[in-house]
């Protein structure tokens, strides 16, 4: 696990009550799991900045870092909470909370983080329709039928940072849908086979 | 169905109706020939020597056969269609057999030029593999199927044929539900409604 020790101090620091009440770490946290697992923000930020919005600030980015990186190194509950009374003295209550709100966006931020990367882009869905040429300029008698098939894939684009839908566009014949649809099938076959033999 | 020439075309095969059996495979010759290599002046300056007559008769009579074969193909004659058609222009007999033969081997060949008139992508190839990603720097532990694939596309251009290699991937349950859906187009394509347009279209 990467935590510098900046983050650490700045974890550290903010413990003191005066400079970042109960309440609003509440709402830190609650904000900092929300971004985290792609949704809005909850609360306002700028309702947070209190007389010291430097140090809510700083403290809300070392809230982002580590639980992410809490969550990349899968760490269990346990060490979570070992490493921010221990390394940061964090106090119990607050240690709980932040535990609660991590176990419970968990999935959603390893999700996050499996969608980050260039992989190659993702198959989600397909498109088609059948098509019957009746005529064409050097054919005069009714031809098909044609299948025009889109298939629809999400890619990550690094510049937006976000997901951008691509369509992969072709025209088959019967017996080539036919002979895609049977290496589909057999591809399904092969990974039920596999889930069944792990079962 | 007989098909209808123009009196220009019908013109350019008139030489062929009066020449014996052997020209008439010869010039079958010179027009496989031009399917295969183009056009070779060379070959129909000699004939045209041979039958005493212009260059320009010898080609256009080997473009005239040509066209022949491709409205033919137009129309996708079958045999009899054809062999009366070719009687219609004033062959004889035994030409009509050189000739029916030679639209016989070719006939194919054409189709398959016709076929793709319009250059879109086109299926040729899909292979898959079966992976499961283990760690990724923003995830370091995780287990996650993935299916790769390649897909080939194939796409008609005047250069030739051109084919595309697109890389793509997904998981278990989308791979289900893409085979899925293109079953279902499959089906579909076989179901009654598409069957009475089918009919509807060929009769």
């Amino acid at each position: 696990m990467k935590i510098s020790e900046k983050w650490k101090h700045s974890l550290t620091s903010s413990q003191n009550i005066n400079l970042i009440p109960d309440a609003t770490y509440k709402k830190l946290v609650e904000n900092c799991f929300a971004v985290l697992t792609g949704r809005d923000e909850i609360h306002s930020m700028n309702s947070l900045y209190s007389s010291k919005p430097d140090i809510v600030k700083e403290f809300y980015a070392a809230l982002l870092s580590v639980s992410a990186e809490f969550v990349r190194c899968n760490l269990t509950k346990e060490e979570i909470a070992q490493f921010l009374t221990s390394s940061c003295n964090f106090t119990q209550p607050r240690t709980n909370l932040f535990v609660e709100h991590i176990e419970k966006s968990r999935i959603g931020i390893e999700a996050s983080l499996l969608n980050i990367g260039g992989s190659l882009p993702h198959l989600t869905d397909a498109k088609w329709k059948i098509d019957y040429i009746v005529k064409s300029n050097v054919v005069d008698q009714p031809e098909g039928p044609l299948f025009r098939v889109s298939l629809i894939t999400e890619e990550y684009d690094a510049e937006a940072q976000c997901k951008k839908l691509k369509n992969v566009n072709f025209t088959c014949t019967s017996q080539e849908l036919q002979d895609l649809v049977y290496k589909l099938k057999d591809a399904v076959r092969h990974c039920s086979t596999l889930h069944n033999h792990i079962l | 169905m007989l098909i209808s020439l123009r009196s220009d075309h019908k013109e350019h095969l008139q030489l062929l109706t009066t020449q014996p059996l052997q020209v008439v495979v010869d010039f079958c010759k010179l027009a496989l020939d031009f399917l295969q290599n183009g056009p070779n002046l060379k070959r129909y300056t000699t004939a045209a020597q041979k039958l005493e007559v212009d260059v320009d008769v010898v080609q256009n009579c080997v473009f005239g056969l040509i066209n022949l074969l491709i409205l033919s193909c137009k129309h996708k004659l079958s045999e009899a269609d054809f062999r009366d058609s070719v009687l219609t222009l004033g062959f004889s007999q035994e030409h009509q057999a050189v000739l029916s033969k030679f639209y016989e081997s070719k006939q194919n060949d054409i189709h398959r030029i016709n076929h793709i008139c319009i250059n879109e992508p086109h299926y040729e190839d899909l292979k898959w593999r079966f992976e499961v990603q283990v760690s990724s720097r923003s995830l370091l532990q995780q287990v996650t199927p993935l299916i790769a694939m390649e897909l080939v596309l194939k796409t008609q251009s005047d250069n030739g044929t051109e084919k595309e290699s697109i890389l793509l991937q997904t998981d278990p349950n989308n791979l289900l539900h893409i085979a899925n859906e293109l079953e279902h187009a499959l089906s579909e394509s076989r179901s009654r409604h598409s069957r009475k347009i089918q009919r509807a279209l060929t009769h």
